[in-house]
């Protein structure tokens, strides 16, 4: 299972104490991740980091401490004040997968490797190896509300016919989820007066009795202008930047009244200081300016997996008004 | 100057996008390119949970052990 370790470390009620008696001093000290194995009946197995080790200390228990039933787990009495936040009802739940893409000679993009990296370059192979994972794509989720939602569905649709993104969902999309440090951290959204540019529209491409379907269209700028001379790594002068363009193509079932595709891209140069923690060039910065991707796609809330919190921080969540309250 | 430095970024913008194009990557190309491969984040295929409490529930009817991941921004199936 997954979890946001502020949001457990704020719980007072008999998970947090299930926790705390399993892991003792491990029980997440700070914010970073960990990974950790535990029985159902509170049985600290090992570290997460070897799970097969922590699987035979699970297969040495004795039969009837760990026999399917034969532990009872009651339900749990949650604390509303601390449960993470929900998608909203009647809502819609985008997933966002944002990558760094390289160039390739012929024009077209593809996926980098850690040689597109020059912070990289003297990093040993183990290191490299690990260092990977963050050319893969990384998740987010995006939240609209059903008002959101309402006003993307023209009432009189017509082909040709132009319907602009609201502008709260269009701002939302570009300043908490679009930041090319996002494929890495949960981090650094931009700021109100970071978004200099933010237009989506939709332009209805087929209306039929059943379906409409739209063609995305748009442009985004945050952050820095992109500076030739200023865009060095390590620690160069120009904080980070990124213009994108969006594409996408949306349909709706005019039958079920649901949406059924939500295909959304964010393309675009990105630029500037890729910082960690304390903003000093991290190994995924490479001078100049370079493509960032996000694509965002319709997901079921009812799997568990597809209700993580935007940003992944549910007190950003309140604290940034995400939804505009 | 603000309208120019916009401009040219828009400019910037669409020369990427008609790069690609005419490399033969239209939007489901890309957008394909950019979600996860074969054999990238393995452990999205897993079932997930996001309840610490429901996890145990499963675990002690099915019998198995719980392996919990964690993080800031809501462990491996989050942003962190």
């Amino acid at each position: 299972m997954s979890v946001e370790t502020s949001v457990v470390r704020q719980r007072d009620d008999a998970e947090r104490r299930f926790l705390e008696t399993a892991l003792g001093k491990n029980f997440f000290p700070t914010s970073s991740g960990y990974m950790e194995c535990v029985a159902a009946n509170g049985r600290h197995l090992g570290n997460g980091g070897d799970p097969f080790k922590a699987l035979a200390a699970f297969r040495r228990m004795p039969a009837k401490a760990r026999a399917p039933g034969a532990v009872k787990v009651a339900d749990l009495v949650a604390d509303p004040t601390v449960a993470p936040p929900v998608p909203p009802a009647g809502g819609l739940v985008l997933k966002v997968h944002a990558r760094l893409l390289r160039r390739n000679e012929d024009g077209s993009l593809g996926h980098c490797t850690t040689g597109d990296f020059p912070l990289m370059a003297k990093e040993r192979a183990r290191r490299k190896k690990a260092l990977r994972s963050f050319l893969e794509a990384s998740p987010d989720f995006v939240w609209l509300t059903e008002q959101d939602k309402k006003q993307l569905i023209p009432a009189s649709p017509k082909v040709g016919m132009t319907i602009a993104a609201p502008r709260a969902v269009v701002v939302r999309i570009c300043r908490f989820h679009l930041t090319p440090r996002r494929v890495y951290s949960e981090g650094h959204e931009w700021s109100d007066g970071d978004v200099h540019e933010a237009e989506l529209k939709f332009v209805v491409e087929v209306v039929n009795d059943k379906l409409i379907r739209m063609r995305a269209e748009g442009a985004a700028h945050m952050g820095s202008t992109f500076d030739a001379s200023e865009a060095t790594t390590p620690n160069g002068p120009l904080m980070l930047g990124y213009a994108p363009e969006f594409s996408g193509t949306i349909e709706y079932d005019r039958i079920a009244r649901r949406f059924t595709r939500f295909d959304l891209v964010a393309l675009g140069d990105g630029w500037g200081r890729m910082g960690d923690a304390n903003n000093r060039s991290w190994f995924l910065e490479r001078p100049g300016r370079h493509p960032v991707g996000f694509a965002l796609e319709l997901v079921n809330p009812s799997d568990p997996a597809n209700r993580i919190v935007p940003m992944g921080r549910a007190s950003k969540l309140r604290g940034l008004r995400y939804l505009g309250r | 100057m603000c309208a120019m430095k916009c401009l040219s970024l828009r400019v910037l913008s669409v020369w990427i996008l008609t790069a690609v194009v005419l490399a033969g990557q239209g939007l489901q190309d890309v957008h394909a390119l950019i979600k996860p491969h074969p054999g990238e984040s393995l452990w999205m295929r897993l079932q997930w949970f996001t309840s610490v409490w429901e996890a145990r529930q499963q675990a002690a009817r099915e019998g198995k052990p719980l392996f919990i991941w964690a993080g800031s921004g809501g462990g491996p199936i989050g942003v962190c």
